[in-house]
């Protein structure tokens, strides 16, 4: 054979491997589509115990196709790189779909592509991925060497992530409960409109609200005060007599910024405004009432100019935490401060400082809190840390050697 | 950002536009110009974290300052190492334009930081993302750069190997990036994932690069196809960080910034 002609039969199968490598993918596609047009309904969910078993059924059956087919030409085509590429793109192309099409339920979408994470076209994509991530992984895994450490980390991690986030799907709880002071509470509801009676009992102590000083804008908007994109504010707070925004001088005659908090009428309410002189090169411009709205007072701007006005910029919270009381399974109290970022776990639960009354914000006397379980967490971590590991050899490990083309 | 952003900025495009010309006509101190206006913008980022009584890595702005800090450090040590011109010629400029969006489109001095970004993963968080997009935008001026050498001028000049480098240890600041993202939301918001907007077009960006590393791996003297992946993917990267705030799906997205 001549090396033109060679050169010609290697492109011809590679040309062929990967029509079949796609051609694959497209089938798992079309499949999951199908189901889909057919069933319309969420995709299978598996909860305890069928997720373990299914797991450790999954990969036993990857193990042993490697360990007793690994040298079998198909297994093998399906541990090869166009086929990974193929893999990767299909579950790419799902990824795109979901970052283009504003997902919805699996009975308001017509196609899976409007609810594609119920999807059987999802789960179809998922196993075909793992399958093959999971055989690839094996082939290196065994027999062991340890310059396959980075390559294991990397195609492990992420067996292990996507598989054990799948199946934990049906085993995940996430309820949300809402605490009013002083009262014990252990009743929480999830969001499909379902409530339940937990094993563990809460009582709000104390709702803490801190947020950032007011600040006066300087704004070309007509309607709601937007952040100035000429970055001319100003904070205030009840100690400031005179600040400067652009060309205006401004004179703070009258501060409020109050909690009006009547008790557990619901009829609180946060007061900030302000009485201000407006100046320009010493010459008065306008005087008048600037006001945050709330759910009693319509805001209210001073108008310097025929488009220009001076307002409040949205308060922003600072800090917002509980003070806790909880009962354990067994009975037992104790008093924890829960923070945002600063979950702390109970029973099995995580509990997470979630939200408040956002339409009194300081004056709310209720805490919202959301408790997440997740068994398969750990599993989840392993994964995580294990990719981790790998992007820090990959970083590391200059060396890397390229297969020759001809080798398919 | 502050009035004294534009003076800090000037400075440093002057320094660097300086060292550009001096790189051009084999002049030494061309180097040590480009070094001093890298060390003008940290001043300036150390000068507004100290201001901002924050790290200034909240809004979309402050992370392009971060962005046109790492590229011009990338270019200053791929020139040290390889002399290519044109390689600090690209970052600088692209550096340059990053920084002119924020002269142009000053944002508000606003010290807030909402609670949820309180955490000790904000910014390890941002800067191994900021880091992996430099280092991957360096990986698509070489694209651009053998693209346009193949397609209009000689052909023959391959930098896939520095593009390499630069996805290597670009996709490994990626991955630390989105796992760290995901930790620190299983803190914050009790789920690791959860398919909002902005991890759903990581997870495209960090896939097309995986696209790029099993191309490369497979098919080393296939140029063309890497090639267009790089500069396929790095659209993809930009998109993620700037142009799903106006998608239709992205409306509820946690990154709001």
């Amino acid at each position: 054979m001549s090396g033109v002609e060679k050169s010609n039969s290697i492109k011809s199968r590679m040309l062929n491997t990967y029509i079949r490598s796609f051609g694959i993918m497209l089938l798992v596609f079309f499949s999951g589509i199908i189901l889909d047009l057919i069933f319309r309904s969420d995709a299978v969910r598996f909860a305890f115990p069928q997720n373990i078993v299914l797991g450790i059924v999954f990969i036993f059956l990857l193990f042993f196709l490697h360990l007793f087919y690994g040298i079998h030409p198909l297994i093998r085509w399906f541990t090869s790189v166009p086929v990974a590429l193929a893999a990767i793109t299909g579950y790419m192309t799902l990824s795109l779909l979901m970052g283009l099409i504003p997902q919805k339920s699996p009975h308001e979408g017509l196609l899976a592509f409007f609810y594609i994470r119920s999807s059987w076209l999802y789960f179809f994509v998922n196993v075909f991925f793992l399958f093959i991530l999971g055989l690839t992984m094996f082939k290196r895994l065994i027999p062991f060497r340890l310059h396959n450490a980075g390559f294991i980390l990397n195609h492990a991690g992420l067996f292990v992530v996507i598989l054990s986030g799948a199946l934990s799907y049906g085993d995940q709880q996430r309820m949300t409960m809402i605490l009013y002071p002083n009262e014990w509470n252990r009743r929480a509801g999830d969001n499909q409109g379902n409530s339940y009676d937990l094993n563990v009992a809460f009582k709000l102590r104390k709702f803490i609200y801190e947020e950032y000083p007011l600040q006066l804008i300087l704004t070309d908007s007509t309607g709601e005060v937007q952040r100035s994109k000429k970055g001319m504010t100003a904070t205030i707070d009840s100690n400031t007599n005179q600040v400067a925004i652009d060309r205006y001088t401004i004179v703070i005659d009258t501060f409020c910024n109050k909690r009006f908090f009547p008790g557990k009428a619901g009829r609180s309410f946060h007061l900030r405004a302000v009485y201000i002189h407006v100046f320009r090169n010493s010459d008065s411009i306008t005087s008048g009432w600037i006001v945050a709205g709330n759910r009693f007072f319509p805001p209210a701007l001073v108008r310097t100019g025929k488009n220009e006005l001076i307002g409040f910029s949205r308060p922003a919270s600072k800090r917002f935490a509980s003070e806790l009381t909880l009962m354990a399974r067994d009975g037992k109290t104790r008093d924890v401060l829960l923070e945002v970022n600063k979950p702390f776990t109970l029973d099995g639960w995580k509990i997470y400082q979630s939200g408040y009354d956002e339409t009194v914000a300081g004056n709310s006397y209720i805490s919202i809190i959301e408790l997440v379980s997740d068994p398969w967490i750990i599993a989840v971590y392993v994964g995580m840390f294990m990719l981790l590991g790998g992007a820090i050899i990959m970083l590391i490990q200059r060396k890397k050697q390229y297969k020759d083309d001809s080798a398919i | 950002m502050t009035a004294q952003f534009e003076i800090f900025a000037l400075l440093t495009f002057g320094l660097w536009l300086t060292g550009l010309v001096l790189i051009y006509a084999r002049k030494q101190p061309g180097v040590v110009l480009i070094a001093l206006g890298t060390v003008v913008m940290t001043l300036f980022t150390i000068y507004l974290w100290i201001e901002l009584e924050r790290a200034p890595m909240r809004t979309l702005g402050e992370t392009r300052l971060w962005y046109g800090l790492f590229l011009p450090f990338i270019g200053l040590i791929v020139y040290l190492i390889h002399q290519y011109k044109w390689f600090i010629t690209y970052s600088i400029v692209l550096a340059m334009l990053f920084l002119s969006i924020n002269i142009l489109h000053p944002e508000n001095f606003d010290k807030s930081l909402m609670p949820a970004l309180q955490s000790i993963w904000f910014v390890p968080h941002v800067i191994v993302y900021m880091l992996a997009y430099a280092l991957l935008a360096a990986s698509s001026l070489v694209s651009a750069y053998d693209l346009y050498k193949m397609y209009f001028g000689q052909a023959g000049t391959d930098h896939l190997a520095l593009a390499d480098s630069f996805v290597n240890i670009g996709f490994s600041f990626l991955t630390m990036g989105i796992i760290f993202g995901a930790l620190w939301a299983k803190t914050a918001w009790g789920h690791y994932w959860t398919w909002d907007p902005k991890e759903t077009w990581a997870l495209i960006t960090w896939m097309s690069y995986l696209l790029y590393l099993h191309v490369r791996f497979r098919h080393p003297s296939h140029t063309v196809i890497a090639l267009w992946i790089l500069a396929l993917g790095f659209v993809v990267l930009l998109f993620c960080w700037f142009g799903i705030n106006y998608l239709p799906a992205a409306q509820s997205s946690v990154h709001t910034y």
